[in-house]
């Protein structure tokens, strides 16, 4: 049973592809990938909604299939964690406080549990539900603004927790797919952002300020981080898809003939590099060659890619976040490939941008550092870090558990977002 | 004087038959020697014409060296093409200088090019472009004008001059080849004027940077007037300067610099420049300044201008009708507080209400998002392609 919780299992049910990866935690306790499967989902997802789940479905069974035949070990059942996203997801900060009436006025374990508890009180509708939350940070009598408030003298504490929050019954669509692959046990969803968050960043951006972008084929989500806690994330409902289609659309090319160009980045790039007029284009009708400008093509891939970062950045500017992103931004997801994206970033945002690709990748499967497999190798992490938790709760009885006190501070596990109890399903 | 060209070198760039006239007629000024002279058209019998060495035929596989046929398109896919060599072209300048006419080809659809390429150098640049007569008709206007709306949001400075000013100052029995030799000597002149802006030992500081407060991103109409003279013309010198200057064709007269927004004057001269010289030059163009005209001045000294003075004035009128230009990527440019930037928007907004929106001329389309949950930001759905809800016309070749 102990053995077996090591295993972990991540899946991502995106817009271009349905992804399956099985992940173990060796002796030193770094996550090794062990199994992985993979199917093209052929249009069951659009926008990062399930759209048709009989074409899903059999996506799904190939990929775990693969995952299962990949590697030797079982999918533990009990460690299934799944990507959701789509534009319902959304997210509230909530506050709750706490007057500190000790004698010594120190913040205990008990009183940061009491403030985070009243946080939770959640405004969510009946519709809603919350995916994953966690702690954004602490103020004390109003002004200190802290990671860790334990031990610390106050007369208040506030704390500040970020829950990102779907509709219930799309968030369940998902759960309910990978019933019918045959996964009883409980699922645990993750928001995608958060997951990429997990497999891109490293600690130090996490301390300094960082905004993750991760753009893919249906929803580009984001998330901005500072000081370890989730200061805003969101999901804009525009992926690559739309610069694809755009493409279509604006030069009377057929849908497939422009993911492929856009797939294609070593003949995009040497066109633009060869400083080429046009690009030739076979097939588009009836087997005619058409010349289509550079120009043209570049045009229409700016002007959306702008408008996807530029909507982002008028979000952030709005609640004055940008100018805590001391570590920039990191774009992931199969459009960071793409290879103007960065710069279009870069000059929206006029931060340093850099490209995510999954951290600390190691195992039999090593073709999954780009920046594609950013999400479900981020679900592994998460898994991991998640599985930690629960070890250093195995010691205290279930009421304990339940009523738990604040974790030990100390725990590595804070060095990533610290998860809430909110999260952890027992 | 070596050593202020290679601390400062300033590029111009003719683009298009007219650039390159221009340009012809400014290399043959002595006044223009420390200026670095290039040329770019997609006509290469034009470009045979002019003296420079320093110059390229765009896009000579796709063109042929044929030139773009009027079609702004054409003009833009020939450069756009060529934004190596353009690079090249401007590598370490200080600033770029960039004149043709409007109206035609290759420098309507080029200029933005350009200007986009000198942005990514951050070189500064100034456009001085030409605007068709009346006499060349509408579509040319209108071409001209398309021309000023993309090339407002990414040029730093945009001084357009109406070559209809020319014939309101000459008179009637001017040959038609000299007149157009003059409107092309006063372009020369006003880029020398306008290059004298940011030249070294200004004395009284008026440079770019005030320049571009200006004119940045403010629909505009600018006039420009020079006027030089000589010792020969004896002690007054600086008053006949400064009465040529007023006579200039494309000043269009006093009353333009009564009545400006803004008005630039810089007064150049050679180490004799004396002081009660510049105080009465700078005072009489003080007084012509109408009271609401930000004045900005300034005087600098170079030995090219031994014994002769030189007076530039630059009016600016903001076309007050035009709501700020709202380029695509230009609000970067500032960050304005939260409040400010709130007050912008709104401002913005509410002159879009006033103005009677055009008619598309493309239709709008979701393609493969056709059937899908649509996604609605600020009232915009964004499945439709940006192109088309930003209305720009996309060229999908042949």
């Amino acid at each position: 049973m102990f053995q077996q919780r090591n295993v972990i299992t991540g899946i991502e049910i995106g817009t271009s592809k349905i992804c399956v990866l099985i992940g173990e935690a060796d002796k030193n306790g770094n996550m090794v990938i062990v199994g992985h499967g993979e199917a093209p989902s052929e249009g069951a997802v659009v926008k990062g909604e399930i759209a048709d789940m009989d074409v899903a479905l059999d996506a799904l069974t190939k990929a775990v299939d693969d995952a299962d035949r990949s590697s030797d070990k079982e999918i533990d059942k009990d460690n299934i964690f799944v990507a959701v996203t789509g534009s319902n997801i959304s997210f509230y900060q909530g506050v709750g406080t706490v007057l500190v009436r000790t004698e010594d006025r120190k913040i205990t374990e008990e009183h940061v549990n009491e403030a985070i508890q009243s946080a939770q009180n959640n405004p969510l509708s009946s519709e809603q539900t919350a995916i994953n939350s966690f702690d954004s940070y602490f103020l004390l009598d109003g002004v200190r603004r802290l990671r860790n408030p334990i031990e610390q003298v106050a007369d208040k504490l506030e704390a500040y927790i970020h829950v990102i929050y779907g509709d219930r019954n799309r968030i369940r669509n998902f759960e309910e797919l990978l019933h019918d692959v045959g996964f009883d046990e409980e699922i645990t969803p993750v928001f995608s952002g958060v997951a990429s968050a997990y497999g891109v960043l490293t600690d130090e951006e996490k301390a300094n300020g960082v905004l993750i972008v991760e753009m893919g084929a249906g929803t580009t989500e984001y998330l901005a981080i500072h000081n370890y806690g989730i200061l805003y994330s969101g999901v804009l409902p525009v992926g690559f898809e739309h610069v694809a289609n755009d493409l279509s659309i604006g030069l009377d090319l057929h849908i497939s003939v422009c993911r492929k160009l856009l797939l294609d980045n070593k003949l995009f790039q040497a066109r633009m590099d060869d400083g080429k007029a046009f690009i030739d284009i076979s097939g588009a009708t009836a087997g005619i060659s058409r010349k289509i400008p550079m120009n043209s093509i570049e045009k229409i891939i700016d002007l959306r890619m702008r408008e996807v970062f530029k909507i982002i950045y008028h979000k952030l500017n709005e609640v004055n976040i940008l100018h805590s992103l001391s570590s920039g931004a990191v774009i992931s997801g199969g459009a960071a490939l793409f290879p103007r994206t960065i710069d279009i970033m870069r000059n929206v945002f006029e931060l340093p941008v850099r490209l995510g690709k999954p951290v600390d990748v190691s195992g039999a499967v090593t073709h999954i550092g780009t920046p594609r497999y950013s999400t479900v190798w981020g679900l592994l992490k998460y898994g991991d870090d998640l599985r930690r938790v629960m070890n250093t709760r195995e010691n205290k009885s279930i009421w304990e558990r339940v009523m738990g006190g604040f974790d030990n501070v100390s725990l590595p596990f804070m060095k990533t977002f610290s998860s809430l109890r909110g999260s952890i399903k027992f | 004087m070596e050593k202020q060209m290679a601390d400062s070198k300033v590029t111009v760039c003719g683009i298009g038959n007219s650039g390159i006239k221009i340009i012809s007629r400014l290399s043959a000024l002595k006044e223009a020697s420390w200026l670095s002279v290039s040329a770019i058209d997609t006509d290469e019998s034009s470009l045979e014409r002019c003296a420079t060495d320093n110059k390229f035929t765009a896009a000579t596989e796709w063109r042929n060296g044929k030139g773009c046929g009027g079609d702004m398109l054409n003009g833009q896919r020939a450069l756009a093409r060529e934004r190596s060599k353009i690079n090249d072209m401007l590598k370490d300048s200080s600033l770029l200088i960039v004149t043709g006419g409007l109206g035609g080809g290759t420098a309507t659809g080029g200029a933005p090019i350009i200007a986009s390429v000198a942005k990514h150098a951050k070189i500064p640049s100034i456009f001085i472009m030409t605007m068709p007569f009346a006499l060349e008709g509408h579509s040319k206007r209108r071409v001209a004008e398309e021309g000023v709306r993309e090339l407002l949001p990414v040029a730093d400075v945009l001084l357009c001059l109406p070559n209809d000013l020319l014939f309101s100052s000459l008179p009637t029995d001017t040959p038609v080849a000299a007149a157009f030799e003059q409107a092309d000597m006063e372009v020369a002149r006003a880029i020398i004027g306008v290059s004298e802006l940011i030249r070294c030992n200004n004395l009284i500081s008026a440079d770019f940077s005030d320049l571009r407060a200006v004119l940045h991103e403010k629909k505009s109409s600018c006039s420009i007037g020079v006027g030089s003279a000589s010792i020969d013309d004896g002690l007054n010198r600086c008053h006949i300067a400064l009465e040529k200057m007023l006579c200039s064709p494309f000043l269009g007269g006093v009353s333009q610099m009564n009545t400006a927004d803004a008005l630039f004057i810089t007064l150049t001269g050679g180490a004799d420049l004396q002081i009660g010289e510049m105080k009465k030059a700078l005072e009489a163009a003080e007084r012509l300044a109408g009271k609401k005209t930000r004045l900005i001045a300034g005087t600098n000294t170079d030995p090219a201008y031994e014994g002769m003075v030189q007076l530039t004035a630059i009016t600016v009128h903001y076309d007050k009708s035009a709501p700020l230009a709202t380029p695509a990527d230009s609000g970067k440019d500032f960050i304005f507080p939260k409040s400010q930037f709130k007050g912008r928007e709104a401002k913005e907004k509410k002159a879009a209400e006033l103005k009677q929106g055009e008619l598309p001329l493309q239709s709008v389309s979701k393609g493969i998002f056709i059937n899908t949950t649509p996604s609605i930001y600020e009232g915009k759905d964004l499945d439709i392609p940006t192109f088309q809800r930003e209305m720009i016309i996309i060229d999908k070749g042949n």
